[in-house]
């Protein structure tokens, strides 16, 4: 290899691109954290993937600029550590100025072009981070350099998860584009001293004004389409707390005439009093409600539908209430008199508030002496709970927007599966309850699939005669699904039906229920839920799921996308009836697919396209390199994101997942790299780590759903722990493949390392999308399978690789 | 070249024109051309018939209600931002839970979420009673004066929380809420007469909602149906 500078010509460069890593990966999970508070949750695999277009783009860039950076290299370096911070900076003032709402898209076409813009404007500063990577592959050795890379990446995402606790997502990125300028001073000593001391004093400027920007151009503003912002127009509105955390930003907000209490009875005589709100990353509301013993202050709370298992059940010794949130649960236990009342409340900083600072507010709710406030996941929790508990309440989780318009669509929970329901079940007294609430969305879809999957756990139990355990009620605007362990009375029912009858809510099912029952006071075209409930209660269930518009299929923890209701028989019903009926956020998987086309021409015309150009004037350029490097970026991400989304269970939560999985991958497959030309004989090396991935990856297959329940009850570093464990031998020989298989097409062409840079980073863009795909469709299982192959097939080209 | 420049500074005319013509004479022809064409495609053509809800949506200018950015767009087909995070809603949701109210010329109403006023407005075109609530201050105030100085003083207003209705002039024959809630207040329901309807739009914010018309057969006996889903998003920003 020539080189017109030699290494020792390049100071720090291995901490450069240590810090280079880092701050890229930084800055994508806060993006992550900054989409989803400002506008959707759906789109994390797509930032990643746009992270990665910009890692295949600057691939390309290098290729084409390749005489210009051998000649100056350490210029290039620097101009583009440069770029990253200002055009991070820049993009994201861009980003807040872009009037983007996700429920416009397929109703206002400029929408489509403002996610784009979204998309460029995020994508550009991975583009130079990730272009002082790839030129230094080029240059340096490529283990080393590659560790520098992985490790950088790997520590940066758990580095942004530990500063969330001290840092507003928005500061963490002025705090990101600070580490960014120092390496690019760092960095300057191996230019003039001229350009050391300009590089200082712009970027002290530059950081200055950014500051500055954030309050004059008022970039803290959440997109008004959000349900804080609504709130925020009440009169005399104000945020009066606000606390941040790796599980959110959690805002309370006061206001004249704030009052939440979901399908209130039209008929109630008691009054609702103001409230404060808690809102979760812009969105909510639960609502605190001010209490100081006098029940009969919160007498409204018995004319809400998820009341009536209060009323049916004859017993009230314990109850669990799953995501507390501003206690309404609690208060509802405490009218009833039950005398052991556990809350589940997952965000420490709402139960720090709840317990300080509005304490005395809320009548001490977290406090009293009946109340016990857990602060763990309901799974975890519950799969590890020896108690049995006479009513277990899982009441109105999503929020309003949340259920109704889609923004989940795409995101797993693991609360509403087969799995889940048969834990809750079998953690019930002889005669307990298991009470959902959740909203009504018209057409019915995901109240329809909660009954399916009710059904379907009752029948792996071997529950005889089902329509005897199942209630199911609807008030304006919120359906309640009652479980019970026995099978429902005579004297239950006439309570309900004397329930429903005084506060106007329609029953939807009970064993024995007459049709003319149902659809009485809010009157649907046709008794749907009672007709649905039925039809999924009887031989027929199978071929009215089939038949049924959206997807009502049952979820289990394999395939835990209970939000996702597209199927493509919707498309026929969105034709029909147009966008107004079902916006473009609840099209489930399909958001994806179509997301994924642009992304897809994006990226092939800036990374391959220009790769076949010059691809033409090498003849050492061939189909195994493009396939090699194309099927081991497919088998890393496809083992990455199954493992990330199935871990949230485990780990409790998305964030953490994300984070404990990025990083520790990222450090082990750095490690792997570093020792990658130290095991194995060189012809074989990748053909054997593949073998290991292979056997590792079939391993977890089949023995992570039986190893990790067992663990469940673990404290979370314990099981952070274990997660790394899990991680490490899979992460050592997951990097090897991606180095070895540069070194080997290094010897003859140092291009063709930027080449198979741009290759791997086009394949890893649309994995991401496709993996999330799959899943949805097919389970993880499927998910790890097909990594799985890629990886033999990339093992076997290893072989005659050169 | 010469001619590229000429029509390009044609063009500019023309757009300078059109951007200064809501004060001229030759705009409120079109504002009142633009409104019967309203009426008609987008209102009579879906299938609205009561005459009186027509002749009233005929009859008041939209446009005043929109702010001047927005004028322009005032009669179509969409709902358009009027600050403080409100709405005026599409032509044809007004006209339709106008109808849905089935408003006689002395029935008594009650409005929930003023807003812009062109909802009162329209009321007050088929009954002469006509009271309305709006909980900000500051949109409360814009609106009553701009009713007052538009010829609708006899639309009664007030700045209050809506959750309690207007008991003083209760009961009502017929309740309109113009701002989607989380659930139906029951002090509504109180204020509505035996007979009375209530027409409101639930759901989410920004997205899909539903419009449900309420009828009070007696105390105890109340009636909902969905009459359709509604889109209430705001297409154009502030």
């Amino acid at each position: 290899m020539k080189n017109s500078i030699s290494h020792s010509e390049t100071k720090f460069i291995q901490p450069v691109i240590f810090f280079t890593s880092f701050t890229i990966l930084c800055y994508e999970i806060i993006f992550i954290r900054i989409f989803a508070i400002t506008q959707w949750q759906n789109l994390s695999s797509l930032i990643i993937s746009i992270a990665l277009l910009g890692f295949g783009v600057s691939g390309t860039a290098i290729v084409f600029f390749k005489k210009m950076i051998e000649k100056h290299f350490n210029k290039f370096i620097f101009f583009t550590l440069a770029l990253f911070p200002i055009s991070m900076s820049l993009g994201f003032i861009i980003f807040c100025k872009i009037p983007f709402n996700p429920f416009e898209i397929g109703i206002d076409n400029r929408q489509v072009f403002y996610l784009f813009l979204y998309f460029v404007v995020m994508g550009i500063p991975f583009i130079f981070g990730a272009s002082t990577i790839g030129i230094s592959l080029t240059r340096f050795p490529i283990s080393k350099t590659y560790f520098s890379n992985l490790t950088g990446s790997g520590i940066g995402a758990i580095f942004v998860i530990l500063i969330s606790y001290f840092l507003h997502p928005f500061s963490m990125l002025l705090f990101i584009t600070i580490v960014a300028f120092i390496i690019t001073i760092v960095f300057s000593i191996n230019l003039s001293k001229k350009i050391i001391l300009l590089t200082i004093v712009f970027s002290i400027i530059f950081t200055s004004l950014f500051y500055l920007a954030f309050d004059k151009l008022n970039l803290k503003k959440i997109s008004q389409y959000k349900a804080i912002s609504f709130a925020l127009n009440l009169p005399e509105a104000e945020i009066i707390e606000e606390r941040y955390s790796p599980l959110g930003l959690v805002q309370i907000v006061q206001a004249k005439g704030l009052r939440s209490t979901v399908g209130l009875s039209f008929l109630s005589k008691h009054q609702v009093p103001e409230q404060k709100g808690i809102y979760y990353d812009g969105e909510g509301m639960s609502a605190i409600t001010p209490f100081d013993g006098n029940k009969s202050s919160i007498l409204y709370l018995n004319d809400i539908p998820s009341s009536l298992p209060h009323f049916l059940l004859g017993k009230k010794n314990k109850v669990l209430i799953v995501g507390v949130g501003g206690g309404e649960g609690l208060l509802k236990a405490l009218l009833h008199n039950f005398k052991k009342i556990i809350g589940l409340e997952l965000n420490p900083n709402v139960v720090s508030l709840m317990k300080n600072e509005f304490a005395e507010y809320s009548g001490n709710i977290y406090s009293k002496k009946q109340i016990q406030i857990i602060k763990k996941e309901a799974r975890g929790f519950i799969r590890n709970s020896n108690e049995k508990y006479d009513l277990i309440e899982i009441s109105m989780l999503d929020t309003y927007n949340s259920a109704s318009s889609g923004i989940y669509a795409l995101n797993e929970t693991y609360l509403y599966t087969v799995e889940s329901i048969q834990d809750f079940f079998q953690h019930l007294e002889d005669e307990g309850m298991l009470a959902i609430t959740r909203w009504v969305v018209n057409p019915p879809r995901d109240n329809l699939k909660l009954l399916n999957i009710c059904i379907s756990a009752l029948e792996n139990l071997k529950i005889q005669d089902i329509s005897k355990h199942i209630i199911f009620i609807r008030s304006i605007q919120a359906t309640t699904l009652v479980i019970s362990k026995k099978p429902v009375s005579e004297s239950q029912i006439n309570i309900l039906k004397q329930f429903c009858e005084s506060r106007l809510f329609d029953i939807c099912y009970y064993d024995g229920i007459e049709e003319n029952e149902t659809n009485r006071f809010i009157k649907l075209d046709k008794p749907i839920y009672f007709l649905a409930a039925k039809k999924l209660l009887s031989e027929h269930k199978q071929n009215f799921i089939r038949d049924y518009e959206f997807d009502i299929k049952t979820t289990s923890d394999n395939r835990p996308y209970f939000y996702n209701i597209f199927k493509m028989k919707m498309l026929k019903y969105i034709q029909e009836y147009g966008t107004d009926k079902i916006p473009f956020t609840q099209w489930g998987y399909f958001t994806l697919i179509i997301l994924l086309i642009p992304v897809l021409i994006i990226s092939f015309i800036l990374i391959v396209l220009p790769l076949f150009f010059i691809r033409k004037k090498r003849k050492n350029l061939n189909g195994k390199i493009i396939l090699y490097f194309g099927l081991i970026g497919i088998g890393f991400f496809f083992v990455e994101m199954p493992f990330i989304q199935k871990l949230i269970l485990f780990l409790s939560h998305p964030t953490y997942s994300l984070s404990v999985i990025i990083s520790a991958l990222l450090i082990f497959t750095g490690i792997g790299s570093y020792f990658s030309d130290k095991i194995f004989h060189p012809k074989r090396r990748i053909f054997y780590a593949s073998l290991i991935i292979i056997s590792i990856t079939i391993f977890y297959l089949f023995c992570l759903d039986l190893i990790l329940p067992i663990l469940m009850d673990q404290n979370e570093i314990i099981k952070i722990c274990i997660t790394i464990l899990f991680l490490m031998p899979l992460g050592f020989f997951m990097g090897i493949p991606f180095p070895q298989g540069l070194v080997r097409i290094k010897k003859s062409d140092t291009t063709r390392v930027a080449w198979a840079w741009g290759i791997n980073g086009f394949f890893s863009v649309i994995s991401i999308i496709l993996a999330t795909i799959v899943a949805i469709l097919m389970g993880f299982q499927f998910v790890f399978f097909i990594a799985s192959v890629c990886y033999l097939i990339a093992g076997l080209i290893s072989l005659k690789l050169q | 070249m010469t001619a590229l420049i000429l029509r390009n500074y044609i063009k500019l005319l023309i757009i300078c024109f059109l951007a200064f013509c809501p004060t001229t004479s030759f705009c409120k022809k079109t504002y009142e051309e633009k409104r019967k064409s309203m009426v008609q495609w987008q209102i009579k053509d879906r299938g609205i018939q009561d005459k009186a809800v027509l002749s009233a949506m005929s009859t008041v200018p939209r446009h005043l209600f929109v702010s001047k950015l927005y004028r322009s767009a005032s009669y179509s087909d969409r709902p358009l931002p009027i600050g403080f995070g409100q709405t005026i809603s599409q032509p044809y949701i007004v006209a339709l839970m106008t109808e849905y109210l089935k408003l006689d010329k002395d029935d008594k109403v009650l409005e929930v979420g003023t807003g812009s006023g062109y909802q009162a407005a329209i009321l007050s075109q088929i009954t002469d009673s006509v009271y309305t609530i709006e909980i900000i201050e500051k949109l409360y105030k814009r609106t009553d004066e701009m009713l007052k100085t538009s010829g609708y003083e006899k639309i009664h207003t007030k700045c209050a929380d809506g959750y309690f209705g207007w008991e003083e002039f209760a009961p009502y024959d017929a309740i309109i809420v113009t701002c989607a809630a989380e659930f139906i207040p029951p002090p509504l329901i109180a204020q509505l007469k035996i007979g009375g309807r209530m027409c409101i739009p639930v759901g989410p914010l920004f997205s899909i909602q539903n419009l449900l018309l309420i009828t009070k057969k007696s105390e105890t006996e109340i009636e909902t149906e969905v009459i359709t889903s509604v889109r209430f998003v705001p297409l154009i920003r502030e």
